[in-house]
């Protein structure tokens, strides 16, 4: 079963990755599910910000290389009752968000962000197992986002039972999408977006800053980490070398991943297009174009 | 007024009695219905018997009573249309479905028809009362086709409905009673006599008692025992671990009076209260661990943080009458004063008590109830500076006015002062509700179908 899972993901989630200058292919359009349109807003500079006027290139960036279509393309075997809407636009903040009025939103403002941090805290190049380089933050950090999005989205749209925090869920079925990819893509997508978690805020230093609905940044950085290794921990040998999740948590990550797997099994894999599943799963060859 | 005198009056009222909770129900007329399970189609999907085909046949529990179906002698492909039926009393009953295959040389084989991996029979509710069946992630009523499959080896595909025929009014049924079977608990005594104060207390005080009793109504797959014991120096907590008794540490209970003494707590009811709460909360938080690992149920976020929502939750929505505020409102204290105390460790599985605290204080909010809205406004008194406590206490006034008056208070609110700048401000707005009504939409979809409703007090009734 998981197999399987794996499988789609694989071939679906390289199709929403972010190509250079690809265009969508009829097959891919064909696969889009008329339940998930897309917009491109024009990005609008802001007066109080006037540094945002690089959003231009950001909408240009995300529109030729088709993001939402690929979004769109990604998810087309969930099975949804009603429209889930894309849209880029223009936020005045750096953000990503799902509004439980059917919408993911990616704000232009994410796009500079991201590939600011990728040239500050990425490797031009990686040379050990461990290293996480610019394209691992830019372009495993923007999927990292769009799937954690889609993670309340499906929360909401397929009224899953949430025990635990929203925000951690969400963290956890992009991980977990993460993890069903190629090796080399599910790198890529971990690190991508531990490290972008890693960065994109200091810890809590007074009470006032535990009350948040997310977990802090250490916390979500940790157990992504601490799911790719419960998931395979010699490909994450360099998790526990480089102390990126604690030995004590070690044991138990293989157990936090078998619980992430679990509710997958039971609230999402019911909800996947098993035929959009296989059309997507015999286009294998996104991956090579996309990256090589 | 200091803290301690604040929170004293927001709990006055709490009862500080300690006694067992009420569970049982008034007798009255039973209605009956017949439960029947009809099996109608077996398809072997790999080979259960590598020398031959199949020899299915069933195994059906429905209630406590197990029955077995014929043999269907050598087919991979098979449409017994068996039938199996139970008369029970009108209300939720537990079924179970197990597929095996006869072999004469050696113990027959379960076939896997469940698509959960390590978990190889079905196990699923009916109530009779309105003919839905649940512990599927599809909702399906009397007489729906249900197919399920397994994934291991020896599997197969199993299609069957379940339906409920009203059977006549017996006035002289017996009620059923909350099953005690499964239940038990055990107070270990301490070989270190610094903890046998401890010991002595809870086992004084039917601790475990009150709590097998709370949770009676429970209907899980296994036995649970609730154990208090001597953990070891600096555990104040034992992993949980399928299976193994659900432990409540001695020196967890040592901690909590280390925090009360170091707080200069004076009110008895506040200090008992915190006693009282804190092991509720905490053994609570040991059953739920259990109850998503028996019935596998999906868990989204943090496991362990499903745990403290699930316990936060039960208590405020389940606890018992005379003890809700005591339980929730003592762990909410805790909470704020470990928290305080605590050195944070963020790499944990376990979050800091202080996100603990805000968790629970965020439930407290939005159960819609002036009560714990009280002692949650008291709550925030305990960690806040006095000026921050007081501007809050302005908002959570605010929260309370009708809409159109809502704008002019906030206006007068100093905004910029920390305690708004921070995410609390914007997650009593804009989350609090949505969080809690997330979990009460979990516990109906998942627990609720594995309560025995019946023994449940008719208060508590009342809140489902």
């Amino acid at each position: 079963m998981i197999f399987t899972v794996r499988a789609f993901i694989f071939a679906v989630c390289v199709a929403t990755t972010m190509s250079a200058g690809d265009q969508a292919t009829a097959q891919e359009v064909a696969l889009q599910n008329p339940n998930v349109p897309f917009e491109y807003r024009k990005a609008v500079v802001s007066k109080a910000e006037p540094d945002l006027g690089k959003l231009e290139g950001a909408q240009a960036w995300l529109e030729q290389r088709q993001f939402l279509q690929r979004f769109a393309t990604f998810i087309s075997p969930l099975k949804f009752d009603k429209p889930l809407l894309l849209k880029t636009q223009t936020c005045d903040i750096v953000n990503a968000y799902y509004d439980y009025k059917s919408t993911i939103t990616f704000c232009y403002e994410i796009l500079p962000f991201f590939q600011s941090a990728a040239m500050k805290y990425g490797k031009p190049v990686a040379t050990s197992p461990g290293d996480i380089t610019a394209e691992d933050i830019l372009i495993g950090g923007m999927g990292f986002t769009m799937l954690h999005e889609l993670g309340h989205a499906v929360f909401d749209l397929f009224n899953i039972p949430l025990f635990g925090r929203n925000e951690d869920g969400a963290d956890q079925v992009a991980a977990f999408v993460a993890l069903q990819l190629s090796p080399e893509l599910t790198q890529k997508m971990v690190k991508g977006g531990a490290a972008f978690l890693r960065h994109a805020g200091d810890d809590p230093k007074a009470f006032v800053d535990y009350t948040d609905n997310h977990g802090s940044s250490t916390q979500r950085f940790v157990n992504i980490f601490c799911m790719a290794y419960g998931y395979d921990k010699t490909a994450y040998a360099y998790v526990a070398a480089q102390g990126l999740v604690p030995p004590e948590r070690l044991a138990n990550c293989a157990a936090e991943y078998k619980q992430v797997e679990n509710a997958f099994a039971k609230t999402l894999l019911p909800r996947l297009d098993k035929t959009k599943m296989a059309e997507v799963r015999a286009k294998t060859n996104w991956f090579s174009r996309d990256f090589r | 007024m200091s803290w301690s005198k604040a929170f004293w009056l927001a709990v006055t009222h709490v009862a500080v009695v300690l006694s067992v909770c009420s569970i049982s129900a008034p007798a009255s007329a039973q209605k009956q219905d017949e439960i029947v399970v009809e099996i109608k189609h077996v398809r072997a999907i790999d080979k259960a018997d590598i020398f031959s085909n199949a020899d299915f046949y069933a195994k059906v529990t429905i209630g406590d009573e197990t029955m077995t179906t014929s043999v269907a002698h050598q087919s991979d492909n098979v449409f017994p249309n068996w039938t199996l039926s139970k008369v029970v009393p009108r209300g939720t009953h537990r079924i179970k479905i197990q597929l095996l295959d006869k072999d004469p040389a050696k113990p027959d084989d379960l076939i896997d028809v469940n698509r959960v991996t390590g978990k190889r029979d079905l196990d699923f509710t009916i109530d009779t009362a309105n003919c839905s069946i649940g512990g599927f992630v599809d909702v399906y009523k009397c007489g729906n086709k249900i197919v399920r499959a397994g994934t291991q080896r020896k599997k197969a595909e199993l299609e069957f409905t379940v339906t409920a025929r009203m059977q006549s009014t017996s006035t002289q049924a017996p009620r059923p009673q909350p099953s005690r079977v499964g239940l038990d608990y055990t107070y270990d005594v301490p070989s270190n006599r610094r903890l046998m104060p401890l010991y002595n207390r809870l086992k004084d005080k039917k601790v475990l008692e009150q709590l097998v009793n709370y949770i009676s109504p429970l209907r899980l797959p296994r036995k649970v025992t609730l154990r208090t014991r001597q953990c070891g120096p600096g555990r104040i907590r034992e992993d949980y671990k399928p299976g193994a008794d659900l432990v409540l540490c001695y020196e967890y209970l040592e901690r909590v009076e280390s925090l009360i003494r170091d707080s200069k707590i004076k009110s008895p009811i506040l200090r008992e209260s915190m006693r009282t709460g804190t092991v509720a909360h905490a053994l609570l938080r040991e059953v739920t661990l259990d109850i998503f690992d028996q019935l596998q149920l999906p868990v989204w976020g943090r496991i362990e943080d499903a745990a403290d929502r699930l316990a936060s939750f039960l208590m405020l929505r389940l606890g018992p009458a005379e003890k809700a505020e005591e339980w929730y409102g003592g762990a909410g204290v805790y909470f704020a004063f470990s928290g305080k105390a605590e050195r944070v460790n963020f790499t944990a599985s376990v979050s800091p008590d202080y996100q603990r605290f805000f968790n629970h204080l965020c439930f407290a909010h939005a159960a819609g109830d002036d009560k714990y809205f009280a002692l949650a406004n008291s709550w925030t008194r305990l960690i806040m500076k006095p000026g921050e406590a007081a501007e809050l206490q302005k908002f959570f006034d605010l929260v309370k006015l009708p809409p159109e008056q809502q704008g002019p208070a906030l206006r007068s609110l100093n905004l910029e002062q920390g305690v708004f700048t921070s995410f609390f401000f914007k997650r009593i707005v804009s989350y609090c509700s949505k969080e809690y009504q997330e979990v009460e939409r979990a516990f109906r979809q998942e627990l609720l179908p594995h309560i025995d409703q019946s023994a449940l007090s008719a208060a508590q009734r009342s809140k489902l």
